[in-house]
């Protein structure tokens, strides 16, 4: 009775645990079940990302600045040849028995000798596989006479499951098996060992030169030669192979264990760790893989055969013409490179590596003198680019342009996730969203003008001999913008670079005291004599300057610290129209000087700002940490007392003010609009776009400016060969009105930076050009107004105004 | 004791496990299906060359009373345990585990024969015993049971030393111990488990516990959590009435690493569901009620001791793998009975309902009442 009790006691507690059991399932398979199947689906399913086309950046003329293709890399995996692709298989397992040993571990890594090693092991095992490639049923034949041990050996190592793994390959999954069996029977080779039946023998070489067929189509559709392509791969297996002992070597592991036995779980993990990572840069890559070649190769490997090659697309950010990079930018992949923080979350580390590259080189935005609604813009996209980890793939804008308006061009990432169920032949699309391709940014620039400006700034700094000391350091800028609308149709700076030197010759670029990563056309200087018509104006709205009335040159003559007069030899009396012809200093030196002694320098500082030429911060090339006017100079100086000198300096554009070519093609384009300001804009995107035109100045205080610009022209101080050319050309048609500049500094021990800006037709403007020589060392007039008036025929040639026999090629 | 005819139970348990095997093979074949090949891996022959020998063991042992084989248990104890001193030097590891010794094409795993020795033995050893079994007499069974655990719990094989440690509380509890004996047993497991936590595992059985203990969302990437996680999708996958034979998901897709042999009842769960789960888990807990129900009937306490630590076995390595092959527990390595791939399990399974239909064969009557 006892026993029954008992055993009935035992029986309830294994009842009690059944039903925890049959509990265990309800929950799972009943209340949770969605939980789980899910979790399951998922692990069945991979999502693919479906990237949008980035939109094209294209050029007012049509041609394109940057646009996205489609771009086809192969890439040949000898982990995976090794396995599944029976020549590649056939050749480890020949190899293999030749050397007593696998792929691994066959040269030493801390010899002196190794890179000798490496080399002549990749000739060996090239030849082996050029051996195998070309005769696959020679090899086959061969190993099938050769030692049963031997083979039974090799395939038992632990260390290199790849002979065993690759002999399963040529002769399927049981034939280890049977190999075992034959030898226990007597068997002394492998062939007769397996007994391998004709049909079977037979299959198996069909087998292999279906492979070598495919093969050898794939290296025909490359156009490689099979050669190379065996020997490359060769190199980089030995490659990897000891790189990968190295490692183990350099942590302590010993790489020539012949077994796991005593090993701790950590190092063996981390030894199969190091072996993956270092197989998987075993892999040949052919990058920009031809579209025909991707079909030949598609069809030579499709139906699982040649299972090691695989085909990636991928979309690549092409600049077809790389006309100015500095303002373009670029857009790509942001790498682990990139990322700050190595310790930091991968992803998170990459995203604001991006707003933080995107950050220093959008300071293309901060320098230029666009406005607040821009800078605005692009601290928004940086906040953005933080919030969306979706970041980190290709085609991310991180400079210039391509950053600025990377959410309008980027589009919007589709995606698909695809199930595979088991036992099928395809996976299928349970969840598809389509992406959105980009939207295109149409610049003002044209592309004709802006080449054919490069062209001739980059002459212009050719033709500079016999001054060796400053033409390796000398630049320049070309500015040229539609008055009434805004539109900037070029901004050249010079030198420049291709994205092609950025590959073959960066560090060349780095090094040169040319600078030819800095955009010139949007950094300050000193402006010389162009600024001479700001002070006209404020000589003008202060009432200080009646544009009748003559007033004293002292020519060359000291008149206590207000500048000499370089354009009047002797003492004269000048009115506004030849004071500008001739560019008087001394004339607007007392303008400057009269209009601060009746309004205070406080009334040119906001003129000055009115026509938005105080933009800070605005980097300088001259000397100084800030710029624009007046201001910051007094800032920066702290006790500095502002005097009579100072604002004599500044009125004539020297002393303490600095401004862009960017920034004096704004200020003409102001005179040229007869006082109506209109912001400058790169394209109808921007925000500058829509903002209406404002008038900033009385026209009646521009009037007065303008017969002296044109007698700049006809008879002043740009009155020069190529000038005098263009204005025969256009044969009194209009008139082009103009002021030249030459700005000195640094104690005259440099040489003087040429200037001119100028606009045309002068009746109704549709074109103002600024032209900015650095350190070119002539007047304005012999120097900047030749290459505006060269760049201006070219204006009007293509409207049909000037014979192109005026122009130059720009090839 | 006059031998009688044999018991009414007996013709119950080989139907059950004729039944069981016929249902284990159906889910090999499913489970070893890989339908990239269209073959089985490892192959149906091997299921059914084990089967077949187990059969042939099993119906080979009818011919030797269990009482003459009780005779050897000894001998057949020792050579055991110096199999598993074998094992510890010879053995060749495999996927981390010294467990299996080779002779020529066979892998022999000695610790699961030994389920068939410890049963044996302890059998013999508490067939005499009195109510208040003393203390003294209490070090030989324990022993008999320890020493092998120190071999297995080195191999390491975490799932045997679960398996052998209850043979020994049933047993004793059904031989009559006291109470107060088999409490103060359990009270001392209890303390001596966290011990053997700390210095018996390894460093990976440690995380492995305490990876699952800890299961959520953010770790089931972790390589501990992969077979629990599949095998509850598995399960999950199945609902009520299962996918079909054949078309289980995570058993077609080959997402769950030994699901033919250790993880077969995940297989079963997914494609027959809830209703051929709680149906197989019937079978075995009627599988261990009838072999008990023979045990109350026997006159023979040796006879009776046997079936109650076969059931007790069968019993327990039933409720651990069916725990572990729906998540509910971490990874042991417990074959299924009668189900699961195996050559040492099978062949260990049939040689024990062997040995109960041996027992169950020869019911002895006696005149006198049973003394318990």
């Amino acid at each position: 009775m006892m026993l029954a009790s008992r055993l009935r006691q035992i029986l309830v507690v294994f009842a009690l645990a059944n039903l925890a059991i049959v509990a265990h399932l309800v929950r799972l398979q009943v209340v949770d079940r969605g939980v789980w199947v899910a979790k399951g689906e998922e692990q069945r399913s991979r999502r693919i990302l479906r990237e949008p086309i980035r939109g094209p950046i294209r050029f007012a003329d049509g041609s394109v600045a940057a646009e996205t293709e489609n771009r086809y890399d192969l890439q040949l995996r000898p982990t995976r040849l090794r396995t599944v692709w029976p020549i590649g298989a056939l050749a480890v397992v020949v190899r293999g028995l030749e050397r007593g040993e696998g792929f691994w571990w066959t040269v030493p890594a801390d010899s002196t000798a190794r890179a000798a090693a490496i080399a002549e092991e990749a000739s060996r095992l090239a030849a082996v596989l050029r051996y195998v490639a070309g005769r696959p049923e020679l090899a086959l034949r061969a190993l099938l006479e050769r030692p049963v041990d031997a083979v039974i050996d090799r395939a038992t190592c632990p260390l290199d499951p790849s002979f065993g793994d690759a002999f399963a390959a040529v002769f399927g999954r049981r034939t280890y098996g049977r190999l075992v069996v034959g030898a226990r029977e007597g068997a002394a080779t492998v062939g007769e060992a397996l007994a391998l039946e004709r049909e079977r023998l037979s299959a198996i070489l069909d087998r292999l030169d279906d492979e070598r067929r495919s093969f050898r189509a794939v290296v025909r559709a490359l156009g490689v030669p099979a050669t190379d392509l065996v020997e490359r791969l060769a190199r980089n297996v030995l490659a990897a192979e000891n790189n990968a002992r190295a490692r183990l070597v350099r942590e302590g592991i010993d790489h020539r264990i012949p077994s796991f036995d005593g090993v701790s779980r950590e190092t063996r993990r981390r030894y199969r760790e190091i072996i993956a990572d270092y197989r998987m840069r075993e892999r040949v890559a052919f990058r920009g893989v031809p579209f025909e070649a991707v079909v030949e190769v598609d069809r030579a490997t499709g139906r699982g055969r040649l299972a090691g090659f695989e085909l990636t697309r991928y979309l690549s950010r092409l600049y077809p013409n790389d006309l100015i990079p500095q303002l373009i930018g670029n857009a790509g992949t942001v790498t682990e490179r990139d990322a700050p923080d190595p310790t930091a979350d991968a992803l998170e580390g990459r995203v604001i590596n991006a707003a933080r590259v995107g950050r220093l080189q959008a300071e293309l935005l901060d320098r230029s003198p666009f406005g607040e609604a821009e800078r605005t813009e692009v601290r928004a996209l940086e906040d953005a680019i933080l919030e969306k980890a979706h970041l980190a793939d290709r085609n991310v804008g991180q400079a210039g342009l391509e950053f600025a308006y990377d959410r309008r061009l980027r589009g919007v990432r589709g995606s698909e996730r695809l199930v595979h169920l088991p036992g099928a032949e395809r996976s299928y699309s349970v969840h598809r969203v389509e992406p959105v391709d980009g939207e295109p940014l149409d610049l003002t620039i044209d592309s004709r003008l802006q080449r054919y400006g490069a062209m001739l700034l980059a002459r212009d700094r050719a033709s500079r001999v016999g001054d060796e000391q400053w033409a390796g350091r000398a630049g320049g800028a070309l500015v040229a913008l539609e008055p009434h609308t805004g539109r900037i149709l070029a901004l050249v700076t010079d030198p420049t670079y291709t994205r092609d030197d950025l590959r073959t010759r960066l560090d060349e670029l780095r090094a040169d005291p040319a600078q030819p990563f800095r955009n010139r056309a949007l950094e300050c200087n000193l402006p010389g004599s162009v600024f001479k018509p700001f002070t006209a104006l404020w000589g003008l709205e202060c009432g200080v300057l009646d544009p009748a009335k003559a007033l004293s040159c002292w020519a060359r003559n000291r008149r206590g610290a207000l500048p000499r007069c370089s354009a009047h030899s002797v003492p004269t009396d000048v009115a506004l129209t030849p004071a500008l012809g001739d560019s008087c200093n001394a004339y607007f030196s007392i303008v400057g000087a009269s209009a601060a002694a009746k309004t205070g320098h406080e009334s040119m500082r906001a003129l000055f700002r009115r026509f938005e030429l105080d933009r800070p911060p605005l980097a300088t090339n001259t000397g100084r940490a800030h710029c624009g006017v007046l201001g910051d100079w007094e800032k920066s100086l702290g006790r500095y007392v502002f005097r009579r000198r100072n604002i004599a300096q500044v009125s004539i554009g020297q002393g303490p003010v600095a401004v862009s070519p960017l920034h004096v093609a704004s200020l003409y384009a102001i005179i040229a609009n007869r006082g109506f300001h209109r912001p400058a804009y790169l394209t109808e995107a921007s925000p500058r776009f829509s903002r209406e035109p404002t008038r900033v100045v009385a026209s009646e205080h521009v009037e007065p400016l303008i017969p002296g610009l044109i007698s700049t022209m006809t008879t002043g101080t740009a009155d020069k060969p190529m000038v005098r050319k263009l204005r025969d050309a256009l044969g009194g048609a209009f008139e082009i009105a103009g002021k030249t500049g030459s700005a000195t500094y640094a104690g005259r021990r440099r040489p003087k930076h040429s200037w001119f800006a100028g606009f045309a037709p002068v009746a109704d403007p549709t074109i103002v050009v600024v032209v900015f020589l650095q350190n070119r060392g002539l007047g304005g007039g012999d120097g900047a107004a030749q290459v505006a008036a060269a760049f201006l025929s070219k204006y009007f040639a293509l409207q049909g105004l000037v014979p192109s026999a005026l122009v130059a090629s720009d090839g | 004791m006059v031998e009688s005819t044999a018991h009414p139970y007996r013709g119950f348990i080989v139907t059950l496990c004729v039944a069981l095997c016929i249902v284990g093979f159906v889910f090999f074949l499913s489970a070893s299906y890989d339908p990239s090949s269209g073959r089985h891996s490892p192959p149906a022959s091997s299921q059914l060359r084990w089967i077949g020998l187990g059969i042939a063991a099993a119906i080979g042992i009818q011919f030797i009373d269990y009482r003459k084989l009780g005779r050897f248990a000894w001998a057949f104890y020792a050579g055991l345990i110096v199999l598993l001193v074998a094992t510890a030097l010879f053995a060749p590891t495999i996927q981390g585990a010294r467990r299996w010794l080779r002779f020529g094409p066979i892998a022999l795993q000695a610790s699961e024969l030994m389920k068939v020795a410890l049963v044996l033995v302890l059998a013999r050893t508490l067939q005499h015993v009195e109510q208040g079994y003393s203390w003294r007499g209490l070090a030989v069974p324990v022993g008999v049971v320890l020493l092998p655990v120190a071999f297995v719990i080195r191999q390491p094989d975490l799932g045997m030393c679960l398996l052998y440690t209850p043979i020994i509380g049933v047993m004793l509890w059904a031989s009559g111990v006291h109470r107060r004996v088999l409490l103060t047993l359990v009270l001392l497991v209890a303390v001596l488990a966290p011990v053997g936590y700390v210095w018996g595992l390894k460093d990976y059985q440690r995380d492995r516990i305490r990876t699952f203990v800890a299961w959520d969302e953010a770790g089931e990437g972790k390589a501990d959590l992969y077979q629990p996680l599949n095998a509850r999708i598995a399960v999950a996958n199945g609902g009520l009435i299962g996918m079909g034979l054949f078309r289980g998901h995570q058993n077609t897709g080959g997402y769950l690493p030994a699901k033919h042999n250790d993880y077969i009842f995940a297989i079963i769960a997914e494609e027959t569901g809830l209703a051929g789960a709680v149906v197989l888990l019937g079978l075995y807990f009627l599988l261990v009620a009838l072999l008990f129900a023979g045990a109350i009937e026997h006159r023979d306490p040796f006879g009776r001791l046997i079936l109650v630590g076969i059931g007790g076995l069968i019993g327990t390595q039933v409720l651990v793998n069916t725990a572990v092959a729906s998540g509910a527990l971490p990874t042991t390595g417990l074959t299924l009975p009668l189900i699961s791939h195996g050559g040492s399990s099978m062949l260990t399974t049939c040689v024990l309902f062997g040995l109960a239909i041996n027992v169950l064969s020869r019911r002895p009557i006696t005149v006198a009442r049973p003394r318990f």
